[in-house]
């Protein structure tokens, strides 16, 4: 993981991504209510709540899959539906809660997929290197030529992160990317995530239940509960226990975690 | 992607190989002459070589055009379980043919009395094979979504078996009430079957729409790809999912029309050839639409030459769909064993 990928693509900005009084529901109950977010380039934010607070939805109403009933999604001040899918891609990549593939493909293929649409534009070169150093730092180099189906959970999940990767996108956006990996590869992730927002002012998002994670690697949190912000700011504002009692409520366990978190921060 | 498509060489190769040495071995089985049963060997004089040349290409087309369609519905769908005769589109066409005749028939023959307007008739009959097949194919479709817009591949497969007996009802209704010389003619094709007498006309719209379909989905094979993901993932790389799947399901229907035009509706083809293809070669789909077709005409090629050459054993030659399903309806329910590991 030591190796930073080191961006050469001349097109790639930073870009600003904002959800402004966006609602939804997937027919039944509301699942968001008049959310505004922003995510700016040169800060991770970490998205928290309870299960069921509309993380996931709020992700997918940013990456422009599903629309909001109401409100907008930004993508530098420009509406996210008047982008061509393609141009979309090249600024917004993604890693689903669980990625799932339906053909026995590679996790090389898989991750070449990541520079699917930038391969279409004719004057486009996508080195390989971007393919070879996304599933290095993801730690897949030796496990390239194994078919997805076969890998373990945790090994999916960094196929769909180096696929991520590979795209050099201005914007990422993860559902819980790191809910299977081993502690050494969350640490060398974040580390890594550190370093691109640092380096490069990309604009990363993800969705945890980890408050520790959101408080450790965060530059800026969001608390949902009931499809509505309850608050967003610094970790160290936000994620309090006046903050978090309410939203979390009788989940003690969570707010157990919170202890255990004081005693293992470093 | 490159070494691996250099590793899949050998495979393709073997598949083009199989194609050939089916071909030429096609040619020599089944009566010298036309109709003679009791001589089943040897290549036909030269007289009915041109007839027996066209009877071996309409069993290559038709049997390419099955497996491009099985490719892109395997695709479309996630499941490798597709096919346009499981999904009940082969039916959905034939019910357009056989309204297509029956038409003919109720114009008291005046469609054929005349021979420029016979030809335009029988080039025509794609255009109602079409219309069925995009019918049943967006049925289908919608039976099996569930809430949420992903397809749930049992509901698929049900809502396929249901469309195909309704197509079925359909086929014999129209059948019933066609007068009876034409139903005898019309019973051999409801199974499947290449004739000896395929009109050149029917059998060139065929070629051109099977062509046409190919080359298209040979554009989308890269995204065909990418839409192995889920559709948040694949949508995330620039992949438009609802054009992608309306393109897939017209591609599908329209090959699948131009082969039971002039075929009828032979199964299993669509769903044996890709399985094969991607096990030889991988799943990328580039491979699998260059591979199965090929795999697909030496699998049709070789199923009709066997019904030529067992003509005399039998009453007649038996319709070639038979053999496809005493092939590849084993096969189905292999894979529906091996899969049950699913959910």
């Amino acid at each position: 993981m030591s190796s930073a990928i080191t961006n050469t693509h001349a097109s790639a900005g930073t870009c600003s991504l904002k959800a402004l009084n966006v609602s939804f529901s997937y027919g039944a109950g509301q699942v968001l209510s008049d959310v505004t977010a922003e995510l700016l380039p040169g800060r991770i934010t970490a998205i928290v709540g309870p299960n069921g607070s509309g993380k996931s939805t709020l992700l997918l109403l940013l990456l422009g899959y599903l629309r909001p009933q109401a409100g907008n999604v930004f993508l530098n001040e420009t509406p996210l539906n008047e982008f061509s899918p393609r141009r979309r891609a090249a600024a917004i990549s993604f890693v689903a809660q669980r990625p799932a593939v339906s053909f026995a493909f590679t996790v090389e293929q898989i991750v070449n997929m990541g520079v699917w649409s930038l391969r279409q534009d004719e004057n486009e070169a996508i080195p390989s290197r971007w393919v070879n150093d996304a599933l290095h730092v993801t730690d897949m180099t030796t496990l390239a030529d194994r078919t997805f189906n076969e890998l373990s959970a945790g090994e999916q999940q960094r196929v769909a992160i180096a696929r991520a990767l590979a795209a050099h996108t201005p914007v990422m956006l993860l559902d819980e990317p790191s809910s299977m990996l081993d502690l050494r590869h969350q640490l060398e992730l974040f580390a890594h995530f550190q370093s691109l927002v640092l380096q490069q002012r990309k604009t990363i998002a993800w969705v945890t239940h980890d408050l520790n994670q959101a408080r450790n690697f965060a530059d800026h949190v969001i608390i949902l509960h009931c499809g509505r912000v309850v608050t967003s700011g610094s970790p160290m504002e936000v994620l309090t226990p006046v903050n978090l009692e309410p939203v979390y409520g009788v989940r003690v366990q969570l707010v157990k975690d919170i202890l255990t978190f004081s005693k293992l921060s470093v | 992607m490159r070494p691996a498509s250099l590793k899949s060489l050998p495979a393709f190769a073997l598949v083009v190989f199989i194609l050939a040495v089916v071909f030429i071995l096609a040619l020599g089985v089944g009566p010298s002459l036309p109709g003679a049963h009791l001589q089943p060997f040897g290549y036909p004089s030269a007289d009915a070589f041109e007839l027996r040349l066209i009877r071996v290409a309409t069993a290559a087309i038709v049997g390419a055009a099955l497996a491009i369609a099985g490719v892109l519905l395997q695709a479309l769908l996630r499941n490798p379980l597709a096919d346009p005769y499981i999904l009940g589109i082969s039916n959905g066409a034939t019910v357009g043919i056989v309204a297509w005749i029956f038409l003919g028939q109720m114009s008291g023959y005046a469609l054929y009395s005349n021979p420029i307007a016979e030809k335009i008739f029988t080039a025509g009959q794609c255009l109602p094979a079409l219309l069925g097949a995009l019918i049943t194919a967006v049925m289908v479709f919608l039976l099996g979504r569930r809430r949420g817009g992903n397809l749930d591949p049992i509901a698929l497969l049900l809502s396929g078996v249901v469309m195909a007996t309704i197509n079925g009802a359909l086929i014999m209704l129209l059948e019933n009430l066609l007068p009876g010389g034409a139903r005898a003619d019309i019973m051999d094709y409801l199974f499947g079957y290449i004739s000896d007498g395929t009109p050149t006309i029917a059998l060139v719209v065929s070629l051109v729409v099977i062509v046409v379909g190919w080359l298209c989905a040979l554009m989308l094979a890269g995204a065909l790809d990418v839409a192995s993901l889920s559709d948040a993932e694949s949508t995330s790389l620039g992949v438009h999912m609802g054009a992608l799947r309306t393109a897939c399901f017209v591609l599908a229907g329209l090959v699948t029309a131009a082969a039971i035009a002039v075929s009828g509706p032979i199964g299993f083809v669509g769903l044996i050839c890709p399985h094969i293809c991607r096990a030889l070669l991988g799943p990328a789909h580039r491979g699998l639409l260059l591979a199965a077709p090929c795999l697909g005409a030496a699998f049709l090629m070789a199923a009709d030459a066997f019904v030529r050459g067992t003509g005399a054993w039998f009453n007649g030659e038996l319709p070639v769909g038979v053999v496809t399903a005493l092939c590849g309806g084993p096969f189905f329910l292999f894979l529906l064993v091996r899969r049950r590991t699913w959910d």
